[in-house]
């Protein structure tokens, strides 16, 4: 009966209210209901009640247990949104600043457009091919029809590393090497450093990136280089494109062409940036003159070709309305921090 | 080359349209089109006037004052001018026009008001310094537009050829391009002049470089202005008027496209001409004062002993004519292309004459250009004819080309109908027989581009117009070969790159030697360097890098992360395919909980990440480099060759040359090497393990300069097949750990494939691994 006296449940109640964290209800709930506990040891005592008490006694100590637990269930309840509602306030992050960012890089616009290019001529089943950027006169002039005194090497102007070797001014000797080591039909695509001797200015610099596109089969017509520039024009630049041959001359080819794209400010109506004309140049092409073929050793009244090329930089100004193309070859970070995105 | 179209009409006549389609139909058949300019725009509201009255001026001697009859109205005037009469036909601008940037209005002369002014030949650009104001010669209505009456008003064309179209580089030559365009004839102006004389005129050609030699000679010159219309069309192609003698000339190689040379017959001793190559350490004193030395390339115009002119390119200052000259020996020659331009070239000197005969001129037209030459002469400056015309050379025979029907419509890809092909043919001077499968095509003497059927074709094409051929796709040889694998481990090292943070650049492969120079690095020179600042091929990317970098920290980008991938050039002219890259600043710039610099070890782990990913199998050793700073830096070894450093460079070096103050500046290179074969990581698993692995750390406390690598070595080399990966977990220095020490935790993972491992088993390969540890006088702590 002792134990039963000291027990009092309203003291009990006032443990678990006085409790002011889920340790303390831990605690509490371990002084009453744990293997020691005050509960625990009432439950012992059932056994030395006599017996016409023991069912009362049973029941009432019970209804104590069910009571205290009923309690700290409802104490932990609150202990438990007490304390989350603390770490609500003390750990609040204000999504308005700005969140610290890792740096991811860029690759260069001319990487970029470059990419770009070459996905829509490798999807139209032309092969990428590259090649030194030293080279010997012969490949660079001789084998693509343009003799030592020829008036056309003006427009060329070389760079020479030695008596007999400079730096490629066109992907072109790509073109020669590859059509000397195969044979036709061929289709490539030929990127690479090239290097005029230009000064520096808002279009020109010495050295540039080039692609050049040559294709060779069985009747290969001008009809083909249009249908595959108009493909090109309108998935680099747009489909409202429009794309239009301009006879031209290059050694290498016969009949050459000086391609013109609409202008993409004025779409064709006449502006200043594209001179009033309407038209922009973008490329150069032609149909492969029968000597490069015999050059190499093709048959110029079996095959025929057409071939293709320009500068990635100018595509690069075209598409993204760069008035200085020097611009490319600062690499300020301002300006490669401007092309990293996904979307353009 | 600009061309006058008031001009170009007297030999074919230009439809009437805007000048956009003039321009537009020009660029189309392959004249590109520069400009369209009216040279006399700057003259607005000119026309023409009777003087009807002329008046002293009451309050000036220097002044007169006239009425002008306008047309509609009577105008006042004011001139300085006091040689004007009654009756004189003049040009004046009333107030409302405009003379370059000065707009007319009414002004008053001492207290009598002028209603406009008179302009004179100089301010119509016809005359250096003109006196009186212009006159017309012949009376003219009042009233009409001034620039009409004088032809002023018409525009001129200016063209950029290609090199292969010489032919075009005169007014004939343009007039049967639009001959073409336009489908209208020509016709050149016809020569009368019959030469003959008693004189004596001997021409020799020693030489084949000279193809045909035509000389004359002509007495009783008289030098003189030339006529308006001569000067008008001079000055409308570009050309500033001298006199009526060498304005002739000019506008013979203008009209013809022929460069015509007059020789002064009393300056060059006789009447003999020898055309010969250059002897050895010859020299010739040009027209313009240059003298030349000359080669045996060089092609000369002879009086049988002194060089008279450099042949094609220019005359000498000893035999050229002059304000006195009565008697002139004509010459109009043709001479080897090539051997004008090697002289041209080598010299430096390019001249309308020389720029001509590089292009070929037509070796048939000599006789025809000699007489209009005489005639316009005998016009224009009363000259006689006092010798028969002089003709020597050789005979030309034209190319003739078998064209095919079928070859044309296969080229251009469209079936062109015959009439088309012939009628265009034909109206660019070529003739046609018809034979077989298609015609025997004779080309036209001026053609020298023309050899084969595809250069007839492009005549058939773009005057056909290349917007009529429809565009064809054509079957392409799939056979799927794409990008080749190195491009492609080229573009995904780059991918990976940027995820690192890197950006990209691109940077000119030229450099100044002096910045390999102060690294300490061999270079190649080019022979022919664009600038001093431009003259080296780069031997290494540091260079672009690090000028990118000051280009940057100058800018205040200061926290920079950069690559560049792309050819490096040795000594001996070998290129090597490498990746470059730079660090500097801040770890994270946009990462403000993260204020960490760029370390070495985080900079090492880049290039690690790099090299795995690249499956080579790599190791490192101190640097042989100069320019990077020993406390950090190491060189790159793949299979045992070298193939790239990386470290900090040195301070001294970045901040004296590349003014980058206050941070290290982390800079590596490696070549890319075997990126064409397949290549498989040594780190690659085939199969994960279905065991769990288990982590054992080990914390030990050694001396600061015993390397890790000694550690890991004693850890390898006493383990068991079951560990699976050192990891470095910590370095520590600091409290606890004495002076000159550090503590580092490693921790080892163990791994079977075979069963799930017990305690006993790691316990007994680990023991073995402290004990190795130990033995290196390294303490296990805790």
């Amino acid at each position: 009966m002792s134990q039963t006296q000291q027990f009092s449940l309203d003291k009990a109640i006032s443990d678990i209210e006085d409790s002011s964290s889920l340790n303390d209800l831990q605690n509490v709930k371990s002084k009453y209901l744990g293997k020691k506990g005050i509960i625990t040891a009432m439950f012992k005592q059932v056994k030395d009640i006599p017996a016409d008490e023991k069912k009362a006694f049973g029941k009432k100590v019970n209804k104590y247990k069910n009571e205290i637990e009923k309690q700290i269930k409802v104490k932990r309840q609150q202990l438990e949104e007490e304390k989350h509602k603390l770490k609500e306030l003390s750990q609040k992050k204000d999504h308005t600043m700005p969140g610290a960012k890792r740096e991811i890089g860029s690759l260069h616009l001319i990487t970029q457009t470059l990419n770009e290019i070459q996905d829509i001529w490798v999807s139209m089943g032309f092969e990428v091919v590259t090649g030194p950027e030293i080279e010997t006169p012969y490949y660079n002039f001789e084998a693509l029809n343009t003799p030592e005194w020829h008036p056309a090497r003006d427009m060329h102007d070389t760079f020479y590393v030695e008596e007999n070797k400079l730096l490629r001014t066109h992907t072109s000797p790509v073109q020669v090497r590859t059509m000397e080591n195969r044979k036709p039909p061929i289709a490539i695509f030929s990127p690479g450093r090239c290097f005029r001797k230009d000064t520096p200015d808002m279009t020109h610099i010495p050295m540039f990136t080039q692609f050049e596109v040559l294709y060779v089969d069985r009747e290969v017509s001008v009809a083909h280089l249009k249908g595959v520039l108009e493909n090109f024009v309108k998935r680099i630049l747009g489909e409202k494109r429009e794309v239009r041959l301009r006879p031209s001359f290059f050694p290498f080819t016969e009949p050459s062409f000086e391609v013109d794209v609409s202008c993409g400010i004025c779409m064709g109506k006449g502006c200043r940036s594209c001179g009033g004309t309407g038209w922009v140049e973008i490329l150069g092409a032609g149909i492969v003159h029968p000597n490069v073929l015999s050059n190499v050793g093709y048959d110029p009244e079996k095959w025929s070709g057409f071939a293709l090329g320009t500068g990635v930089e100018r595509i690069a100004m075209l598409k993204y309305n760069l008035s200085d193309i020097r611009d490319l070859l600062r690499n300020d970070k301002r300006f490669l921090e401007s092309f990293r995105g996904v979307v353009e | 080359m600009r061309y006058p179209i008031e001009w170009v009409n007297d030999i074919v006549k230009i439809p009437d349209i805007t000048d956009r389609d003039l321009s537009k139909k020009l660029s189309l058949s392959g004249t590109e089109v520069e400009s369209i300019e009216y040279p006399w725009n700057y003259i607005e509201g000119a026309v023409s006037a009777k003087i009807e009255k002329v008046e002293e001026h009451p309050d000036t001697d220097n002044l007169v004052i006239t009425k002008v009859n306008t047309g509609k109205e009577k105008a006042t005037i004011v001139t300085s001018d006091k040689t004007v009469k009654e009756g004189d036909y003049v040009i004046v601008i009333l107030k409302g026009g405009k003379i370059w940037d000065l707009e007319i209005r009414e002004r008053e002369f001492h207290g009598k008001t002028s209603e406009g002014m008179f302009i004179s030949l100089e301010e119509m650009k016809f005359e250096e310094k003109s006196e009186r104001i212009f006159r017309f010669d012949q009376p003219v209505e009042p009233g009409i537009d001034a620039k009409k009456l004088l032809k002023l008003n018409y525009p001129v064309i200016e063209v950029e050829l290609t090199a292969n179209r010489g032919d075009c580089l005169s007014i004939h030559g343009i007039s049967r391009e639009f001959a073409a365009i336009f489908n209208k004839n020509i016709s050149l102006p016809t020569v009368k002049c019959n030469p003959d004389g008693n004189k004596k005129l001997t021409v020799k050609i020693d030489d084949d470089g000279c193809v045909r030699y035509t000389a004359l000679m002509l007495d009783n010159i008289q030098t003189k202005p030339s006529p308006l219309w001569l000067k008008r069309r001079l000055i409308s192609a570009g050309l500033r008027p001298i006199n009526n003698v060498v304005d002739i000339t000019n506008y013979i190689m203008l009209e013809t496209g022929h460069p015509v040379h007059a020789f002064d017959v009393e300056k060059i001793g006789g009447s003999k001409i020898v055309i010969r190559s250059s002897k050895e350490d010859e020299k010739i004193t040009l027209l313009d004062g240059t003298e030349v030395e000359l080669k045996p390339e060089d092609l000369l115009i002879t009086n049988g002993k002194e060089p008279l002119a450099l042949a094609g390119i220019m005359g000498g200052e000893n035999s050229g004519i002059s304000e006195n000259t009565k008697k002139v020996l004509l010459e109009v020659a043709v001479f080897d292309p090539v051997r004008i331009r090697k002289t041209s070239r080598r010299l430096g000197i390019t001249t309308d004459s020389s720029y001509r005969f590089e292009r070929g001129v037509d070796p048939e037209d000599s006789e025809y250009v000699i007489k209009r030459l005489a005639d316009l002469l005998t016009d224009f400056a009363e000259a006689e004819t006092v010798t028969e015309i002089v003709d020597e050379g050789k005979l030309f025979n034209r190319k003739k080309i078998h064209l095919r029907k079928w070859k044309v419509d296969q080229i251009l890809g469209s079936v062109i109908p015959i009439e088309n092909i012939t009628k265009i043919l034909e109206k660019l001077n070529f003739s046609l027989e018809e034979n077989g499968d298609g015609w025997d095509v004779t080309v036209p003497s001026h053609r020298f581009d023309i050899e084969q059927e595809n250069d007839l074709a492009e005549e058939v094409g773009r005057i056909y117009g290349y917007d009529k051929i429809e565009s064809k796709i054509p079957q392409l040889p799939a056979k799927g070969l794409g990008v080749p694998l190195e491009l492609q481990k080229i573009q995904k090292l780059k991918n990976i790159m940027s995820s690192l943070g890197f950006f990209e650049i691109v940077t000119y492969s030229f450099i100044n030697p002096e910045n390999p120079e102060k690294l300490g690095q061999p270079y190649k020179i080019l022979k022919n360097p664009l600038s001093l600042d431009m003259a080296a091929l780069k031997p290494s990317l540091v260079y672009g890098l690090l000028d990118t970098a000051s280009y940057n920290v100058r800018r205040q980008n200061v926290d920079l992360k950069l690559f560049e991938m792309g050819n490096i050039f040795t000594p001996n002219s070998k290129e090597k395919e490498v990746l470059g890259l730079l660090e500097t600043g801040l770890e994270n710039p946009n990462d403000y909980t993260d204020k960490r610099n760029i370390s070495f070890y985080s900079f090492k782990g880049n290039i690690e990440i790099i090299l795995e990913s690249l499956g080579y199998d790599y190791n490192f050793s101190k640097s042989e480099e100069n320019f990077l700073e020993n406390r950090a830096s190491f060189d790159i070894y793949v299979n045992g060759e070298k193939i790239g450093f990386a470290g900090i460079i040195d301070a001294r070096i970045v901040e004296k040359n590349y003014d980058i103050k206050n941070q290290d500046v982390y800079v590596a290179e490696l070549e890319l090497r075997d990126l064409h074969s397949e290549r498989v990581s040594r780190k690659r698993k085939f199969a994960i393990s279905q065991y769990p692995r288990v982590f054992r750390d080990l914390s030990f406390i050694m001396s600061q300069d015993m390397p890790y690598e000694k550690i890991e070595k004693a850890i390898v080399d006493n383990s068991d097949k079951i560990l699976s990966e050192i990891k470095l977990k910590d370095i520590y220095t600091g409290k606890g750990i004495p002076e000159g020490e550090k503590s580092i935790t490693i921790t080892l993972v163990f791994e079977s494939y075979e069963e799930t491992l017990k305690d006993e088993r790691i316990n007994a390969v680990v023991n073995k691994i402290v004990e190795a540890v130990k033995a290196l006088g390294v303490k296990l702590r805790g």
